[in-house]
């Protein structure tokens, strides 16, 4: 990469730190060729997720999530959980693994068997590759089936993504990239034949069950969905209405993304029941809402960060404005844009602000509504800053109408996938990279399935797994 | 005294507490009670004006949110005057940079190129000590936490191993009370021992980080080899759900943890950093932080938000009593422990100034207790270098050294 391309990428990224509203922003234009990004991968352990799939995947695909509750949480990445590579084993983890395993390999029936019947039976599949001679043979000295398969949970073979520079990684890598769990025999066969077809294998991988549900957690995720079960909300029978809500996601990601048009296009601007696409679901609403009020500001602060790809520097200092009492019978967002007038405040929390403000037609329930605190609402809103995102809109049908055709929402998303398909953050050395995924993404009309062709056929994703 | 020899107590609970005297342990017969440090985060800031004590030193009445803990009045240091001691270049806003902070007076780590925040940029002073005193105890240190997950990031831990390393707290009484008081499994040792052996092999293989990750892996299965058992009878076995019990649970489980010499270094952390916990049963809906930032009323937040400051200070008043009922050596266990309750911010609009940190406990006689000391802009980095004179070590700077001026005068 020529030297001023990179200073143009790292200065959106850099002087923003110091000063302005937003942390980052999005390359503008694609630059190429791309170097393959160099920086070799943290050695990651499976995150939770990808623990209890893999468990099941190959020992009993019945055994209950109570024999799970105990792992331990994996630190958020990219917005995504299975940044396993941040995680240390701590003491209180070798303790929490410890528990999971034994109490995973006591319901496993093993006693009839010899701990190289226990190897044969599991052994490759646990490991997501053959074991090696040194290893096989150490297990086969104990005695103990049980013991074995104890062991097997806990050695780095199981817990930790592969950092070995074979077919067997990549095979794990797209699988574990595609579906969220191991991988299956056609992969491991493949793999076992030292040439896997990734197109073929990523196309067949998506049309699996197991895809579905995987994109389902990466929406969840990136939705940050998991504050709805650690939250309250004015809403009768929450803890029932909580889960119906993320069932109309998974129902909504199944049609769009999976059955219909595969598009993120699709994805914001399904038009079903008066409601438009991922930004009208209630999951949304809900998430983003105070106890029993709507609140303009976290709704913006998603869209900016999640869909724009700016993310918010934190209000630095003392945050004053709050102490402003607003008086009188007034809409929400009257109530908050008296509280927001500072100018110090008012700079940032318009990027926010006015874009959430669309979304004062549904309540801190995700109900429809006209009238707010019996005044009529008002649902119009502005983006800037976002290239062809920007514009005015009526009210949040709208707005997700124009976002779902913006290619800078398709390039944020892009980026969004790589921090979940690698696992991390993109570095400088990606940037590149990433701008060449988002063309790739603009250009095949937004389709998720060939954008996890594009990712899993690159060198970088290839070189991730070579030393 | 005989050895098994049991008191038996009564607790504030009414209940009958069988609790052992450390007089009555093997190797400490009528030797001094070992010094214990205790940590207690409360999150989002305080209300000043009803947090701190009105008078001096000696004759300091205590502010309205601290109401439950006058009967351990005499058992107090109450600070004014401190402030987190910042770089102004640090990222993040005054949430991230206290909870990176307040235990390592080190500046919080970049995070990543989209110029978020990382995590604390060095250990904790409750980990230095844990280093220095945990080897006397099965558990260097044991970290018990109350609903502590929120999203794995920084606002999430209060005690560090290293920069960017957090030593997440334990949410779950009954996994405390398992790695405690449990027998470990008979399969365990094998098991690990065969494990560690695997990490060996790979460690070789690899170099860098990866490799530092293995060591740290490798160094936690030692830790836990090393465990020796240590009789000392269980308290009952914890069943718990709701944030006040698990709480309760976790305070009884440290105390005893404390009593029976499993470990001479707790924290105690209540929810996190940027608070999502609701208080229902106090009438706050809306979560902690939300609350603290909501458009209504200055009167109907403040009142809510003394409502949960109120709550926590039964909590500590709790964990005070709860100390105070273990006999030990000429007094209790409060005699020989080091309190100290702390929070990410001081006043909750985002606040680093007059930071809200409370002394208990006498730290065998190291502390002088029934005391507000006013001082005049003092460092944060100063408290915890005071902290670590209390508990024994030598240092007159902690942290980053340019955001220390010494130990505070006591």
């Amino acid at each position: 990469m020529v030297f001023s391309a990179l200073v143009r990428r790292l200065g959106l990224v850099l002087p923003v730190l110091v000063t302005g509203c937003f942390a980052g922003d999005a390359p503008e234009e694609p630059v190429a060729p791309c170097d393959v990004p160099t920086t070799p991968p943290a050695l990651s352990r499976l995150s939770r997720a990808e623990y209890v799939r893999t468990v099941r995947a190959v020992l009993d695909p019945t055994l209950p999530d109570d024999v799970f509750r105990d792992l331990p949480f994996e630190p958020n990445v990219g917005g995504f959980s299975n940044g396993a590579g941040a995680l240390n084993d701590e003491v209180l983890h070798v303790d929490r693994y410890y528990d999971v395993a034994e109490r995973i390999a006591t319901r496993i029936d093993v006693a009839a068997m010899t701990p190289e019947m226990v190897i044969d039976e599991y052994g490759e599949r646990l490991f997501r590759r053959p074991l090696d001679d040194g290893e096989r043979e150490r297990l086969m000295a104990m005695s103990d089936p049980t013991d074995v398969l104890v062991t097997m949970l806990m050695s780095p073979g199981f817990s930790y993504h592969s950092s070995r520079a074979d077919e067997w990684a990549l095979a794990s890598r797209l699988s574990y990239a595609i579906t969220g769990g191991p991988p299956d025999a056609a992969l491991l066969a493949a793999a076992a034949s030292g040439r896997i077809d990734v197109e073929a294998q990523v196309r067949r991988l998506f049309a699996t069950p197991a895809a579905r549900d995987a994109m389902n957690r990466v929406v969840f995720e990136w939705l940050q969905l998991a504050a709805l079960y650690d939250t309250w909300r004015d809403i009768e029978d929450f803890e029932t209405e909580r889960e119906v809500m993320v069932d109309e996601i998974e129902a909504l990601v199944g049609r769009t993304v999976f059955d219909g048009p595969g598009t993120l296009e699709a994805l914001l601007s399904e038009s079903r029941d008066g409601r438009v696409g991922l930004l009208g679901t209630r999951a949304f609403l809900v998430r983003f809402a105070r106890y029993d009020e709507s609140n303009a500001v976290q709704r913006g602060k998603f869209i900016r960060e999640q869909l724009l790809c700016q993310p918010i520097n934190p209000a630095s200092g003392v945050v004053a404005g709050m102490f402003r009492p607003v008086e009188g019978q007034v809409t929400t967002r009257k109530k908050y844009e008296m509280l927001v007038t500072e100018p110090a405040c008012a700079t940032c929390h318009r990027q926010m602000d006015s874009i959430g403000f669309a979304f004062e037609g549904f309540d801190h329930a995700g109900r429809p509504r006209t009238e707010d605190n019996g005044l009529p609402v008002d649902t119009t809103s502005t983006i800037v800053g976002a290239g062809d995102a920007d514009g005015s809109f009526a009210d949040a049908a709208a707005l997700s109408a124009h976002l779902a055709k913006s290619e800078y929402v398709a390039r944020c998303v892009a980026r969004t996938m790589f921090r979940y398909t690698f696992r991390r953050f993109e570095r400088p050395g990606d940037a590149c990279y990433v701008d060449a995924l988002g063309d790739e993404f603009v250009r095949k009309g937004g389709r998720f399935e060939d954008l996890f062709v594009s990712i899993a056929t690159s060198d970088a994703f290839a070189s991730e797994v070579a030393p | 005294m005989s050895i098994g020899r049991r008191r038996f107590l009564v607790g504030a609970s009414g209940a009958s507490l069988a609790l052992p005297t450390l007089l009555s342990r093997p190797g400490h017969a009528q030797s001094t009670p070992p010094k214990r440090l205790v940590l207690f985060f409360t999150p989002c800031g305080v209300q000043q004006e009803q947090w701190f004590p009105t008078g001096g030193e000696r004759d300091f009445v205590l502010g309205p949110t601290h109401a439950p803990l006058a009967p351990h009045r005499e058992d107090l240091v109450l600070t004014k005057g401190i402030d987190l001691a910042v770089r102004t270049t640090s990222r993040g806003d005054s949430h991230h940079r206290g909870m990176a902070m307040v235990l390592t007076g080190r500046e919080i780590l970049p995070g990543d190129d989209t110029g978020s925040t990382g995590l604390a940029g060095g250990i904790s002073v409750d980990q230095v000590i844990a280093n220095a005193i945990g080897g006397a105890t099965p558990f260097a240190s044991y970290q018990f936490g109350v609903k502590t997950r929120w999203d794995g990031r920084v606002f999430d831990y209060a005690s560090w191993a290293a920069a960017g390393r957090p030593k997440p707290s334990n949410d779950d009484p009954a996994a405390a009370f398992r790695d405690l008081f449990g027998e470990p499994s008979p399969r365990r040792r094998h098991v690990l021992d065969a494990v560690r052996e695997e990490l060996r092999r790979l460690r070789a293989t690899l170099d860098g980080a990866d490799r530092n990750k293995l060591d740290v892996h490798l160094a936690s299965i030692e830790s836990v080899q090393a465990r020796t058992q240590r009789s000392c009878d269980p308290p009952a076995m914890p069943i718990a759900e709701d944030f006040g019990a698990i709480g309760r649970a976790q305070t009884d489980l440290l105390v005893r943890a404390l009593a029976c010499d499993l470990t001479r270094v707790a924290t105690l952390q209540w929810s996190t950093g940027v608070s999502h916990q609701a208080f229902p049963w106090l009438g706050v809906n809306d979560s902690h932080h939300d609350t603290t930032h909501s458009p209504e009323s200055i009167e109907d937040r403040t009142g809510k938000l003394l409502a949960i400051e109120h709550w926590y200070a039964e909590q500590f008043a709790y964990l005070l009593d709860q100390l105070e009922q273990v006999p030990e050596g000429e007094g209790t266990l409060l005699d020989h422990t080091l309190v100290v309750w702390f929070n990410e911010l001081s006043f909750s609009a985002h606040g680093t100034t007059d930071m809200p940190f409370v002394l208990a406990g006498r730290c065998g006689g190291a502390l002088e207790t029934g005391r507000f000391l006013q001082f005049d802009r003092k460092k944060h980095n100063d408290l915890l270098v005071t902290v670590l004179n209390l508990m024994g070590q030598e240092v007159s700077t902690f942290g980053d050294p340019e955001l220390c001026d010494g130990p505070l005068p006591l």
